[in-house]
Parts: structure tokens; sequence; C-alpha cells
């Protein structure tokens, strides 16, 4: 086997579909190698001599090229090679495979310029509801590029139904809320337009009106935070609804068991919509010893809903969902207390 | 198809997460947010301290490194650029090598990178053993520190676009004045005795500065605003930096060299390091114009030498016997007025002698006691080259063709 090895490694036989080759289309992603089952532990090839990646060609690669530094992981059937530093779009790269007595192969592949050039958009925006109560607290504007910071202000409005701009709805921090890579903006409702009864709240009146119709809208012009786009202009439109006065309350909460031995979601039914960043690590399934299922999880309906689908079918026994009680829902109530308690005398 | 639906699901609202919830996970080690990899030096011990000129700040990395067996072999990788372009994943115009500095254990050679990407430059750091093996260095995984620089320059502080003679700017003298004086925040490391000393700018008028940190570091730093006199400008300078440096014993105290563009070297010593002081250095010679590389202290049999590159003149061997009881200058030694190239004056002082190294060499560092390890542009092809050559001079000798090349007849 290793002279049959060493025979065909000097015969490279480049071929362009292999298909169990998994190639990037986006500079962040992978290259992953489907693995025949004995090959997974197999040691005599280490992972980088399976699979590795280098600048250029197939024409171009030879032996003793520099291959691509970066990081080889086995998931599952896969083993997975991420760069150290991401593809770039427009560069060629040839993929190296090599399977057990197998001659190595060559894979193609380039990122398109039109994968990493994205222009900035608002891609959502949450709540994501059409109908949202009058004491909401946020909005989480998501963009598809990173921005500019410390302009904020001067693009995001909360607009009524005849397009006026609200210029005191929203929090003015020293601080603008963004996430790490700037992609997520969180917009607050003065507080002090939600409480009731507090200074700006008697003052201006709330922000939100039951039963009338707004947008919060995301003006045009917005430069990305590498200069290379300016956002087009957004607009969500909502009605508001009645206000979330009570703490959530898990009774009123709607799931049904999913049948043992498949894979079908578990879908739990809330009794109003919740916190969309919140919701990503607020809930678990555990069985009786504490263990946690594994499984892809996402909201859905709103954020009015949360399912999870199981990595392995469910198993037969007692399980428990498990919320922690730090989840807010969109007005910023929590399980143990109102974001504005109703203090039971209105002075004046 | 199984008729079993025994799963009783029990919900509870007021438990709290799991201790794996990864909001509640204890924070890690801090990552290094490095942005440049600029400078580099090593402790003694093998501390890899990194400029980032980006971040104003340093970073001291714990590399670990084996004592190599054997003697040394004089080596040399062709186009170590495009090696190292090839390991970042972009092609050869990607790459900017910053500097190189040699582990004092390991005796790997590191080198500092940027990586252009399509929208953002990366910093990387490769390593390169004794193997000839080309490796990215996962900071990530090193015990490290940071020390963020006080008077950092604001980034929108830049050059002014001067011009090279008479006649309107062109593109190349304006592209200067779009360059952040930030990028000049750290030229030069050079460790002494449990101490950093760090060449560079500051946000002060009095611009050029020297600061001086301990390692490890513990959040404090001095910051000494240097001044000297110009033979060849006839003016004292306090802004553009000292690019290159070494810590020497001199006239009994230990004092910086430091050399500066067009090009005086000057004596500095560590005693007036002081924090808030503004010092005048003692300019004790100049080579005249160009712009210093880097200044590299090596021995010649017995005697100690520094060796100074240049990007646009031979270098210069000085020995380092000749800095004591030199004479410090000011203007009044002098006939007033600009002393160029071909004054008769120049070049001032014991600089020592211009050395034959062929190509430019863009960073050296001593390698070992008998070897130099250099980044050279190869004057006919413009190949990057990592070469390791003798200290020995004349250097680089193998693109000269002389009469020891003839076959004996």
């Amino acid at each position: 086997m290793s002279a049959r090895q060493a025979q065909t490694v000097s015969s490279p036989v480049p071929t362009i579909d292999d298909p169990d080759l998994l190639l990037p289309q986006r500079d962040g992603e992978p290259v992953a190698l489907r693995l025949a089952n004995c090959e997974a532990d197999h040691p005599p090839i280490g992972r980088d001599q399976r699979l590795a990646v280098f600048v250029g060609g197939a024409d171009s690669y030879h032996e003793g090229r520099v291959p691509v530094a970066g990081r080889s992981e086995h998931h599952g059937e896969f083993l997975s090679f991420t760069p150290a530093f991401g593809f770039v779009a427009g560069q060629d790269y040839v993929v190296r495979t090599r399977r057990d007595g197998e001659p190595y192969r060559l894979s193609e592949f380039r990122i398109p310029p039109e994968a990493t050039a994205a222009t900035a958009l608002v891609t959502d925006v949450y709540p994501s509801g059409d109908v949202l109560p009058e004491n909401l607290l946020r909005f989480y504007v998501h963009f598809s590029v990173p921005m500019t910071p410390h302009v904020a202000p001067d693009f995001v409005a909360l607009r009524d139904a005849s397009g006026v701009a609200d210029a005191a709805a929203f929090m003015r921090f020293k601080q603008e809320l963004w996430n790490a890579d700037r992609t997520r903006l969180t917009v607050l409702i003065d507080p002090g337009r939600i409480k009731r009864s507090v200074a700006t709240n008697l003052d201006r009146g709330p922000a939100l009106r039951r039963g009338e119709c707004y947008a919060l809208t995301v003006d045009e012009g917005w430069p990305a935070a590498d200069g290379s786009s300016v956002l087009q202009s957004f607009s969500k439109r909502f009605r508001v609804g009645a206000a979330l006065r009570e703490r959530p309350n898990v009774g009123r909460w709607r799931w049904r068991p999913p049948r043992p031995g498949t894979r079908e979601a578990l879908r739990i039914v809330f009794d109003r919509p919740f916190d969309r960043h919140l919701l990503d690590d607020a809930l678990h399934v555990v069985v009786a010893d504490g263990q946690r299922i594994d499984g892809t999880s996402h909201p859905g309906d709103h954020e009015t809903s949360w399912s999870l689908t199981p990595d392995a079918p469910w198993t037969t026994g007692d399980m428990q969902i498990v919320v922690d009680d730090a989840l807010e829902d969109v007005a910023g109530n929590n399980f143990r207390e109102l974001l504005d308690r109703d203090v039971g005398h209105q002075p004046g | 198809m199984s008729t079993q639906t025994s799963h009783n699901f029990v919900l509870s609202a007021a438990v709290s997460v799991e201790p794996t919830s990864t909001t509640d996970a204890p924070s890690s080690e801090p990552s290094v947010d490095m942005k440049f990899a600029g400078a580099l030096t090593f402790s003694d011990d093998g501390i890899l301290f990194v400029g980032d000129n980006h971040n104003g700040a340093i970073y001291a990395f714990e590399t670990p490194g084996e004592e190599q067996p054997g003697p040394t072999v004089p080596r040399s990788i062709r186009n170590i650029d495009a090696k190292i372009a090839e390991l970042l994943g972009v092609g050869l115009g990607a790459v900017e090598i910053n500097d190189l500095a040699v582990h004092p254990v390991s005796k790997e050679i590191y080198i500092s990178a940027t990586r252009i990407g399509s929208f953002a430059s990366q910093p990387a750091i490769v390593r390169i053993s004794i193997d000839h093996d080309i490796s990215l260095l996962d900071t990530s995984s090193l015990p490290h520190q940071k020390q963020l620089l006080t008077q950092f320059p604001e980034a929108d502080t830049r050059f002014q676009a001067r011009g090279s003679g008479p006649g309107p700017l062109l593109p190349r003298d304006t592209a200067k004045g779009a360059i952040s004086i930030r990028s000049l925040a750290i030229m030069d490391l050079e460790y002494y005795e449990g101490e950093l000393f760090v060449a560079g700018v500051a946000y002060e008028s009095f611009q050029s500065s020297l600061r001086r940190i301990s390692y490890p570091f513990d959040g404090t730093q001095c910051v000494t605003a240097v001044e000297m006199y110009h033979i060849t400008h006839d003016q004292y300078e306090s802004r553009a930096p000292i690019r290159a440096m070494s810590v020497q014993e001199i006239d009994g105290k230990p004092q910086l060299v430091a050399a500066y563009t067009c090009s005086p070297i000057v004596l500095v010593p560590l005693d007036e390091l002081t924090d808030g002081a503004k010092i005048s250095a003692s300019t004790i010679m100049d080579m005249g114009n160009g712009q210093p590389l880097d200044m590299i202290p090596f021995q010649m049999g017995d005697q100690a030498m520094l060796f100074v590159t240049n990007n646009s003149r031979s270098p210069q061997v000085i020995p380092v016997d000749g800095l004591s009881n030199a004479k410090p200058v000011t203007h009044e030694d002098f006939e007033r007025g600009p002393k160029l190239d071909l004054h008769p004056l120049m070049p001032y002082g014991p600089t020592g002698k211009a050395v034959m190294f062929e190509g430019v060499p863009l960073h050296m560092a001593l390698f070992d006691d008998d070897f130099f390890v250099s980044l050279t542009r190869d004057a006919y092809t413009g190949d990057l080259n990592l070469d390791i050559n003798p200290t020995f001079f004349p250097n680089r000798v193998h693109n000269l063709v002389a009469e020891m090349d003839f076959p004996r007849t």
C-alpha cells in the first residue's frame, strides 16, 4: 500500500469534479472533504496531507508549494479546512485531496468577487411582527455589511403614519449599541417615553400609541464601514397593539411532544413575542440527568415560537424545557419582573 | 410508527441556564486584537515584542524555542515574499513585509507581514524553522501581554505633501500626504536588561520620542521627547523619528546609538530617558542623506561593531570603540547652511566604513555570532530573498564575477 501510494503521489491526476469535495462560495467558508468511513480515523495520512489548499490554479501546482495556513478539523464524516485569513475574492485556489491508495486530485475554485462586494442593505429588523406592543422597548437592525458607526441617529428614525419623524423616540447614548462586527445595531426606545407617569412620558406622550401605524425607517446614504457602498433606504411599517403589562406566563405556552425515534422538530408556541437575540440562548431541552439535547434551534412566527430539531432522534423519557428566567419579551419584561410596573397611584 | 408517546415535558421557567451557556462561560485568555504586525524584537529568553502602529500598542508573546544542535549552515530561501503570500492565501502583490527577528534560542526566523485582503489588511507573523518550513505563528495560542502607547498620534494627522522640486505635485508626492503620522508611532524596538525601548512619534508638538517600558508590562511607560542637531539640514529637528537603534556601553554608561533619516547618528544616555523630559541627543556623526533601515551589533574578532543598513546607500560598519569620546556637535561647530552629500564635510564623524553588500537589505538581523540573516532585494531579478551570510565583508559576493571566479589554469 505504501509503495503504491508513493508511486501515485508522483503522478498527479488533476481532476475538476470531486463529488466528495465541497468548495467555498464565500470568503469565510471552509473547504470540506467527505471521508469514507475507514478514512476518518486513518492515521497514516495526516489531515494536512488529505486536504490542503494552495494559491493559484491547478497548472501552477507543484511539489514543494507552501499550502495556505489554516485549521483542519473533523466534523462527522467531513474533514474541513478553514483558512487562517479567509479566501480572497477573485484569487484562484487549488485544493489537493488525497485518499487512501489513490493519486491526489486537484480541484480549482475561485470566490466570485460579488460574494464579498456586498452592498449595504438592511437585511432584518426585529421584532419582525406587523403588530407591536405599545410598550415596545427595542429594535434590532441587521445590516448585510459592517456599517460606519457614530452616525446612526442621522439615518434611523421612528416615523408616524404621515411620515413625521419623532426626534426624541430613541435613547441617545455616547456609544452606539453595535455587535462586534458592526452588522447589528440595537435601537432603544427612550424608556422615559414608555414608562407611564415619568416626566418624558407626561411631557411628550408615549412614542407609540395603540391603534396607530408607524414605520422604523433607515435613510439611504449611510456608508458601509469599508466605504465600498452606501445603504439603500429601508422602512418597516407596523401597527401598535396592546401593551404587554403582565410577566410572561409559561403556563400559556403550547407544544406537542415529538415522536420518539424521529428527528421532527419540537415547536413551542409562546404567549407573546420575545426578544430575538435573547432567544438564541434562552431555551434548552434537557433529559432527566440534565444532559442537553443537541440540535438546531430557531425562533419562528415573528418571535412567538421556537423550534428545536435534534441532531439525534428523540428517545423515550422525561424531558424538561429549560428557560432562562432572564429572557425578555419585546417590552423588556422577564419572568421575574416587569419593566414598567403599575404603581397603583397615578399622580395628578 | 412507534406507539410510545411517554414524553413528559416539564416546563420550568425560573431555572437558570446551565453553566455551559456561552453567555455565562468564564472569559478565557483575552484574544489577540493585533491590527498590524510591524517592528519586531526578542528578549534574550524568547519574548517576542511586536509593534502595532494601528492599535498603538506593543504585544509581547512568550514564544517557545528549543536550542538547535549543530553548526549554522548558510542557506537561502528564494522569493520568500511569494512563499509568505502562498501561506497567507493571497497573490504576491498582496503581502507587505514589515520586519524580521531571530529567536535567540531556537534560531527560528520570525517575519512580520501585512496581508492585504479585498477590503481590510490583517497582520501575520510568519516563522521559518531551521529546516526552512514556513508556518503562520498562531499568536492566539501564546501567552501574551499588551501595552498601549500613551500619546498615540491621532489617525487623521498626516504628512504634508512636500514635492521634490519645482513644478506641480505629482501623484507620488500627494500619496505621501495621505499617510497617517500614526504609522511612524513605532519605528524600532530594542530590549535591554528588562526594559523595552521604543522609537517613534508621539502626538505632542515635540513628536520624535523614545518610550521606555519595563517588561513584564505593568501599564506604565515613560515618554521622552528627543531633539537633535541635524548636520546635513543645519537645523534642530524634533519631529522625524529615530529609525534604528542599539544600546551600547559608551563612555562607561549604557547609551542608545540612534540613526535618523538623512542621516545623523546620535547618542542618548539611558539615564536621561525620564517621563515627560525633553532632551537633546548628542549628534556625533552624519552619513549625508539616505534612510537607515537597521542597526545590528556584531563582533568582528574582538571588536564590537554596528552594522547600519540604509535604503539608499551602502551599509556602514561602525566600530563601537570610535563612539567613545566622540565630540557632540551643534550649529556652532560648522559654517551655517545645508551640507549635502557632496559637501567636503560629509560624511562627518566616526562613521566607520561603507562596505559592499550586494542588493538592498530591506530587513536584517543577527542570526548568531557568525551570521547575519537578511531579506534582500536582488538588484537584477527584483526577487526578495532570505539569505544567511557570514558577518564578514565584502558580503554577498555571489552576484559578482571577479578574478577569483575564473578557472585556474
